[in-house]
């Protein structure tokens, strides 16, 4: 291969990561007693693309297990082979070790040489398992040649190869050595006629009972694709030629009367219409919908020799694995064909069906494009800007006369509207449905159920809300831990769930929604539900300030505690009372919050509520001095204005107030952050009562001034890290106000106090 | 007011001379001192605007600005080398600097123009008492009779003595 490949490897990363992703959903959504076919297929494409594009790229290591992996599921959907549950165990284990490779090959450690031969293995072991059984089913073994036949005896005797190899002889001997190594997994292999001439085809015998699709799997990689022939060990070579003329190159195997005559324009492609190939009148703009994905066609309609394509896009779905699994062996000789004129189309052509084969497979792939978070946030970055600069423009227009400058004025209006519509368009830019998190809960279900002997279903809903990019990458570990920690602690074992009355297979639901300007994630279930008074006596037992008259919101934070575990043994999958304080943690530092509701016996709701972006804050703002800083809304309580009767002193230091009977310290703004010309009498000021980890404190301000929802701009990147401050964000006049940092600020507070004192 | 400098103008390269490489400097004064920074470190000069404060801050560093989206801190050069005065009129310029990945913008006496300067024209500085550690200063540039105290600013800007950024534990 000449050209250089690494410039396309991101694109095979990225590609060969969806394949896997989709690959494992489907997987997952298969129905084992009744697999759909469709299904089936599809799984197929992705694994076969995955190979495809390996192989490629020179990654065998991918390619070999995918190939093997290719195998068995071709079987299984042509019905050759029952698929069982063992499999669907192999193949997402295959996926794991194929993502494993991937990441090795991304620069990402070291790929998994051992697991990856043991996976081919396992799933060699699947495939041959079953193929007695399929040899003794009724369905006949798929003819994967043209005569049928032959087909009787060849699988006693062997195949006959032939096919051409590309390249210098250095290459050449190369790719054989190759071959030959992969083909004796398969059968005794003999060199039976080397190739003469670089176009003279090379004759390989394997011996044993191959199948020929398989093979021809491994030549694909080496061989010039239109150059492979395979026939039945012993068939006249005229015999083979013969085949090898027919365009089918049995791959029609499930209907192999369709294999079409040498004649036959359409090669056997479009077989269920045959004679529109030759149908001058149908229009060649009927291409249009297809000449994307199917870019194969594309030379076609110029050469006037209008092969009807619609028969293609008449129906996609069936057509698609087809063309996918065929394009390689057949995209060049019908364009040849065609074109006897125009040789030199071929190569563009196969060129163009390799790029059609796999944009076919990634749907969409041709709407959206892959842009850098930092162009984006740019993006946001002087949108924001413009809304101030027309916020601006609209202050300094309501001074001057509406009617004299009224077109000025509409213009204006005009111009806030596209504002805020442009606004609005870039920050959803960054914005992802929350399907891409959710999309691999199925699995740890999955796996967690079955580690754990439960029978568990998981329901999901609202897969398609929105949210930004930043929180989707933050939720997803905190989601998962709640995931699991209802599947052990949640849901009971099939018996107990029996004894109870319940339906033996728990159920856990994941919902995401948008309310009031929030993304809510629930993850529910419907098992034992939390026992309170088993918190709460745990909580007693670890010194924890509770009392009996807790409401149950409060008693179930409780489990939030770091350390915290009521469960009665420790399983592998929970219960050391790690994880769950993390969890809040992390929800917590998203800006966000978990609630839980649940009923002993019925089951358990955590519900997480988190803003809808990362960088947009709710915020209060109060004025201190001449200065205006933003309080995060989550952190505030309440606000109160101190009377003389509530300050209490420490050390004739007044540091804390009484508020409904809690001592509270007092943190003073103005002190803190040395502000000038503030208030310093607590009766003129307000007390902002904030909580953070548990713990409550005093804010001392001048006054509110409002609240708005503010974007977040990071004080480190131009300035350093300060204290007391988290972040600052820009108002709607330009300035720039900092944004507090409520934790530190009580916990300055509260080590403020013993100097105090 | 605001003026790109840094995109427009490259370092003339003009090899013929026999000083070797001539490269661009933007000069600007702080007290009776003359000082000359590269013209690829400054990305825009802009007229002064009350920053936001920064709480604890050192009195230098005046406070932080919104620069399109951007918060920039703004360091008073007058107050930090205790030179000229510290006052704020509308004729109070900022030099925004790019230094890397950080934007940092100062406050000076006065701009005065764009130079450029062979690197015959530049000799290395004795040690002498100028405003500015001599750590930080490249060479002393002479154009006719002035003299300019060429300054390395991306070292000056990041070092810990301007406060501007983390120190390292």
């Amino acid at each position: 291969m000449s050209i250089d490949m690494s410039q396309f490897y991101q694109v095979f990363f990225e590609e060969t990561g969806e394949h896997l992703a989709s690959m494992e959903n489907l997987l997952l959504t298969l129905d084992i007693g009744a697999p759909d076919a469709e299904q089936l297929n599809a799984i197929f494409r992705a694994a076969h693309s995955i190979k495809g594009s390996s192989g490629t790229f020179g990654f065998t290591d991918l390619a070999d297990v995918t190939h093997i992996l290719e195998n068995l599921l071709d079987r299984i959907r042509k019905g050759e082979i029952r698929l069982r549950e063992d499999m669907i165990d192999a193949f997402l284990d295959a996926g794991d070790v194929l993502k494993g490779l991937l990441a090795a090959h991304q620069g990402d450690g070291e790929g998994d040489k051992e697991s990856a031969e043991a996976i081919c293995q396992r799933l060699r072991r699947l495939t041959e398992d079953a193929a007695p059984a399929a040899k003794a089913s009724a369905v006949p073994p798929v003819p994967t040649f043209a005569e049928p036949a032959p087909a009787a005896n060849f699988a006693a005797n062997g195949l006959d190869l032939f096919f051409v190899l590309e390249g210098d002889a250095d290459s050449i001997e190369k790719s054989l050595d190759n071959v030959v190594s992969e083909l004796t997994g398969y059968g005794e292999v003999r060199i039976a006629g080397r190739a003469a001439t670089a176009e003279h085809p090379w004759h390989l015998e394997v011996l044993g009972a191959p199948d020929a699709e398989t093979l021809r799997g491994i030549l694909e990689f080496v061989a010039r694709n239109d150059s492979i022939r395979i026939v039945p060990l012993g068939a006249p070579v005229e015999a083979a030629l013969g085949d090898a003329a027919d365009g089918s190159y049995g791959f029609f195997g499930d209907e192999p009367t369709t294999a079409a005559p040498l004649e036959d324009d359409s090669f056997g492609f479009f077989e269920p219409l045959p004679n529109l190939a030759v149908q001058p009148e149908v229009s060649p703009t009927s291409a249009a919908p297809a000449d994307e994905s199917y870019g194969f066609f594309e030379p076609l309609p110029n050469a006037d020799v209008p092969v009807e394509p619609a028969a293609i896009s008449d129906s996609p779905d069936g057509s698609y694995g087809f063309l996918v699994k065929t394009l390689p062996a057949v995209a060049a000789p019908p364009v040849a064909a065609v074109l006897p004129d125009k040789p030199v189309e071929k190569p563009a052509a196969e060129k163009e069906s390799k790029r059609a084969a796999s944009a076919a497979v990634t749907p969409g792939a041709d709407t959206s494009i892959r842009v850098g978070v930092d162009k984006v946030d740019q993006l946001i970055n002087l949108v924001g800007e413009l809304v101030i600069t027309q916020a601006m423009l609209a202050q300094s227009a309501a001074q001057i006369d509406p009617v004299e400058f009224e077109r000025l004025h509409n213009g204006l209006i005009q111009l806030e509207r596209n504002t805020r519509d442009l606004q609005e368009s870039v920050m959803s830019i960054r914005m992802m449905p929350i399907s891409v998190v959710f999309s691999r809960f199925p699995r740890v279900v999955r796996d967690v159920s079955q580690k754990l002997g439960k029978q568990v279903e998981l329901k999901l809903s609202g897969e398609n809300t929105e949210l930004d990019k930043g929180l989707i990458e933050r939720i997803s570990d905190p989601l998962t831990h709640l995931i699991r920690n209802s599947l052990d602690h949640g849901i009971e074992s099939p018996e107990l769930r029996a004894a109870k009355g319940k339906p033996p297979v728990g159920t856990i639901t994941l919902a995401a929604y948008h309310q009031s300007g929030n993304i809510v994630i629930e993850v529910g279930d419907d098992g034992a539900g939390l026992p309170r008074n088993k918190i709460l006596a745990k909580a007693k037992e670890k010194g924890l300030n509770v009392h009996d008259q807790m409401t149950d919101q409060e008693v179930f934070q409780l489990i939030f505690e770091a350390g915290f575990s009521t469960a009665d043994q420790i399983t592998e999958v929970s219960g050391r009372g790690v994880g769950m304080d993390v969890v809040k943690r992390n929800i917590t530092a998203m800006g966000g919050r978990v609630e839980i509701s649940s009923m002993l016996g019925v089951g358990t709701r955590m519900t997480v509520r988190l803003p809808l972006t990362l960088a947009i804050l709710d915020g209060m703002s109060v004025a201190v001095g001449k200065e205006i800083y933003i309080i995060p809304l989550g952190y505030v309580i309440e606000s109160l204005q101190a009377e003389p009767g509530m300050m209490k002193s420490v050390s004739g230091v007044e540091r804390l107030i009484q508020v409904r009977g809690e001592y509270l310290p007092v943190v003073t703004l103005y002190e803190v952050f040395r502000v000038p010309e503030a208030i310093t009498d607590f009766a003129d000021g307000i007390m902002i009562i904030l909580e953070t980890d548990g713990i409550k404190a005093a804010l001392f301000v001048d006054a509110m001034v409002g609240q708005h929802q503010v974007v977040i701009k990071s004080l480190e990147s131009n300035y350093r890290k300060v204290a007391g401050v988290s972040g600052a964000t820009i108002m709607g006049d330009g300035r720039v106000a900092m944004i507090l940092d409520v934790s530190a600020l009580v916990s300055m507070a509260r080590h403020a106090l013993p100097a105090a004192a | 007011m605001i003026q790109e400098f840094a995109q427009q103008k490259n370092p003339q390269m003009n090899a013929a001379d026999e000083g070797g490489f001539a490269q661009e400097y933007l000069t600007f004064t702080l007290g009776p001192e003359e000082y000359a920074i590269d013209i690829l470190k400054v990305q825009e000069i802009r007229g002064y605007e009350q920053p936001t404060t920064i709480a604890n801050a050192p009195a230098f560093i005046k406070g932080v600005i919104n620069l399109r989206g951007i918060i920039v801190p703004i360091v008073d050069m007058r107050i930090k080398f205790g030179v000229g005065k510290a006052e704020y009129t509308p004729f109070t310029v900022v030099i925004i600097l790019s230094l890397g990945n950080r934007v940092v913008g100062i406050v000076v006496d006065g701009v005065s123009d764009v130079t450029s300067l062979r690197a015959d024209q530049v000799r290395p500085a004795p040690e002498f008492a100028a405003t500015v550690d001599t750590r930080y200063i490249n060479g002393l540039g002479t154009l006719g009779d002035r003299m300019l105290i060429v300054v390395d600013i991306e070292k000056l800007m990041l070092s810990g003595e301007m406060a501007l950024v983390d120190e390292v534990a």
